[in-house]
């Protein structure tokens, strides 16, 4: 099914809109460590603390401008209950980048970190780059986790690392900002270490992207 | 097994083909048109000429949404609604149809005769709808009107169906009605008064639990175990299904002023008791995120713990199973069904959804798991439940698919991707959901026949996931009709088969099932078996 007859059509789909890449980001982490919140937050600028439980997948689409490029970030919101991987893990193919999430103030959530980062090398592919995010950093009085013991976390798994605040609009930006840039980064490299890829951006990626991609990641 | 499992893949195809030829092998169901006039006149109370022309002039009136409240614009509809009801018992004359009906009618008609008109405002049209309550910020159930509500459309919608659901509380105050409903596990006139369109018209708010409860084996369930409930919440609880639960309290219905923690009663500690009762009772299911809003439904409901925790395990464990269970088996296949039911019915959209490679889990995996809850408005759910409680999930596939096929232009527009999914986010607003009696008509009527002549609940309970044995009898209901039960439990065999993740069981059911049919209807297996 995903021949080149899919190809190009996401080529066509990506022509039709104005943008130079196209990203497809995941945000993952426990139940209600503060997921959708942190997408709206980027997305809309909004925070309720209203939010009802996410069930199920969804996504928000949001332009930016990166070293000259604009780069379409379509950010995936996924249900954090284990139950719900069965259904969200068939999303982590083609998935260029992820947010893996945690709440500092919740102890669980950060133990299950690992078993997370499992979950991506099993399901996504090789070359996707991700962030550890300690969220909830305005709630100092109730921290449980460390910001040192978050850091040495990511280091260990070869992760990013930034603590991170939707409520207060602490380092939202940032994170994003910095997930796009090292996807670029490593997008560019594969490139300049093989030649034949260059010419074609929006093919390029596309083809090192895994097949049944959804259609998403014309690059 | 492996082989099983592949034939099964390949068999896919023949499935297709054996479909086709099932339904072409007779002649399509006649298209009905839009309930009212199709229905027996013996039975019927649908809009005549003279409704329309009640119609018409309830949109010509000014429309300031005030004028609604106040009461002698309730008491011109409810005069209308009966002026109807005379008009159209002459029209209606001897046709013999189900004597009982007639006679039913003729009660209900009594009934109101009997009242006067400010009487019957206060016994049924306050009880009927809290009118002054239509056009608050909040609404009946306590949920917050968005700030783009739109109170114009909802108004001119309320004023024909505000004469429905008075007319429906009058047909349902009479006694037998309720009783004949109850009674249905007694075998009693179920087969031949129309419980089933009864209840497709909408249960009125006050009968809603107690019919909820009876349709679905609840009630039964409820009484069979007294005190069961009680015993489950006074065991010691597991600490980690306590932990999980109590992360989505404040995460249910924060529109909704019941729910919030100040709130007297605060319907969260209801909440609360029933999905720790349930978790135990079904330790295989626990919690699973978006019990929780289904569970808060049926409190609003029910108004009552137990009831509540009654029909919840009607609900998981008869009406959906597999939903919410670890693997999610049933949700994914019925995912799966629809999918094919859309190849069949609307193939264009099927066609861009291939195309673009979009999964229909993304799309309607929330339709499934919260039943329609934040997905369509409030009192169109209620009138999905009313018919999935005494009918079954298929329900939940009518109502995909009337979603699917009336927005199939807009769908169809869809040019990419995340394009087509913001477009399966459109079709769940608007007029179209909004009105919900046209809704459920069109859902009900308008797709095509579905059910079985004795689609009786057992054999959708039973039929469910297709472990049942193919009978000649069913056999014959799946030749005369794809939309059957048979041919329903049929896809979903063999998808859950072919999807992964079925058990040896099903994985070789599925193959038998297939075989049996294949065989029956006279179709080449060999390719797959």
């Amino acid at each position: 099914m995903a021949s080149a007859n899919d190809s190009r059509q996401s080529q066509k789909d990506a022509a039709d809109q104005n943008f130079d890449y196209m990203f497809k980001l995941l945000i993952i982490g426990n139940s209600s460590v503060g997921k959708t919140s942190f997408l709206f937050r980027y997305a809309d600028d909004s925070f309720t603390s209203a939010f009802v439980s996410t069930v199920g997948i969804d996504f928000k689409v949001k332009t930016v401008y990166r070293n000259d490029k604009r780069v379409k970030l379509q950010i995936w919101d996924t249900a954090g209950q284990e139950r719900y991987r069965t259904i969200t893990t068939a999303y982590y193919r083609g998935a260029m980048g992820f947010l893996l999430m945690y709440d500092i103030t919740n102890q669980d959530s950060f133990n299950a970190v690992q078993d997370w980062a499992t979950q991506i090398k099993t399901y996504s592919w090789d070359n996707a780059q991700v962030i550890l995010v300690g969220n909830k950093c305005d709630l100092e009085d109730d921290r449980i986790i460390p910001t040192e013991e978050g850091r040495r976390l990511a280091d260990e798994l070869g992760f990013q690392f930034f603590e991170a605040s939707a409520k207060d609009n602490i380092n939202v930006k940032q994170v994003f900002e910095r997930l796009v840039d090292i996807i670029c980064e490593k997008m560019n490299e594969s490139m300049d270490s093989d030649p034949n890829m260059l010419g074609n951006h929006k093919a390029t990626t596309l083809q090192e992207s895994p097949p049944s991609s959804q259609g998403g990641c014309a690059c | 097994l492996v082989g099983v499992r592949g034939a099964l893949s390949g068999a896919s195809e023949v499935l297709r083909s054996l479909l086709q030829y099932l339904s072409q092998s007779l002649s399509p169901p006649a298209p009905r048109p839009p309930a009212e006039e199709s229905r027996p006149p013996g039975g019927g109370h649908g809009h005549k000429p003279s409704a329309s022309q009640a119609q018409k002039d309830n949109v010509k009136r000014p429309t300031a949404f005030q004028l609604l409240q106040s009461k002698s614009v309730f008491l011109r509809k409810v005069t209308s609604c009966k002026t109807k009801k005379k008009k159209k018992k002459k029209t209606k004359t001897k046709t013999k149809t189900m004597s009982v009906a007639v006679k039913r009618t003729g009660h209900a008609e009594r009934i109101a005769a009997k009242l006067t008109q400010a009487e019957l405002v206060r016994k049924i049209g306050c009880k009927v709808y809290n009118v002054s309550l239509c056009f608050n910020r909040i609404d009946p159930y306590g949920f917050e009107r968005s700030e783009d509500f739109d109170y114009g459309s909802y108004e001119e919608f309320m004023s024909t169906y505000l004469q429905i659901l008075t007319r429906r509380s009058i047909k349902w105050s009479w006694p037998s009605v309720t009783a004949m409903v109850c009674n249905q596990e007694r075998c009693v006139c179920v087969c031949v008064l129309p419980v089933k369109r009864y209840v497709r018209k909408g249960i009125p708010n006050e009968h809603r639990s107690l019919i909820w409860m009876t349709a679905s084996g609840a009630q039964e369930q409820m009484e069979k175990n007294p005190g069961y409930y009680r015993k489950l919440l006074e065991a010691e609880h597991d600490a980690k299904l306590v932990d999980t639960i109590k992360t989505d309290l404040n995460r249910t219905f924060p529109d909704n002023i019941q729910f919030r923690k100040t709130a007297e009663p605060c319907l969260q500690h209801a909440l609360f008791n029933v999905l720790v009762a349930y978790g135990h009772h079904n330790k295989n299911v626990g919690y699973c995120q978006g019990m929780n809003f289904i569970t808060g439904y049926l409190i609003i409901v029910t108004k009552d713990e137990e009831k509540s925790f009654w029909l919840l395990e009607a609900l998981l464990g008869r009406i959906l199973p597999d939903y919410y269970t670890p693997a999610m088996l049933g949700l994914k296949t019925d995912q799966e069904v629809l999918g094919e039911l859309v190849r069949l019915k609307v193939p264009a959209v099927s066609q861009i959804m291939v195309q673009h490679n979009v999964m229909w889990t993304l799309v309607v995996s929330r339709w499934f798991i919260c039943l329609f809850i934040d997905i369509l408005p409030v009192e169109t759910v209620l009138r999905i439940w009313d018919c999935m409680f005494y009918e079954g999930s298929k329900i939940i596939f009518r109502v995909a698919l009337t979603l699917i096929k009336h927005n199939q232009a807009l769908i169809l527009q869809g040019k990419n991707f995340p394009d087509i999914c913001d477009k399966f986010k459109e079709i769940i607003h608007g007029a179209f959901v909004e009105d919900c009696h046209t809704f459920m008509q069109v859902s009900l009527f308008a797709s095509g026949k579905m059910a079985s002549k004795d689609g009786k609940q057992a054999d959708t309970l039973g039929l469910h996931h297709g472990l049942a044995v193919i009978t000649p009898k069913r056999l014959s209901m799946a030749k005369q009709n794809p939309w059957s039960f048979v041919a329903l439990a049929f896809w979903r065999v063999l998808l859950s088969c072919v999807c992964g993740g079925g058990s040896d069981k099903q994985g070789s059911l599925g193959a038998q099932l297939v075989m049996a049919v294949a065989q029956k209807a006279d179709c080449d297996c060999s390719p797959w078996c």
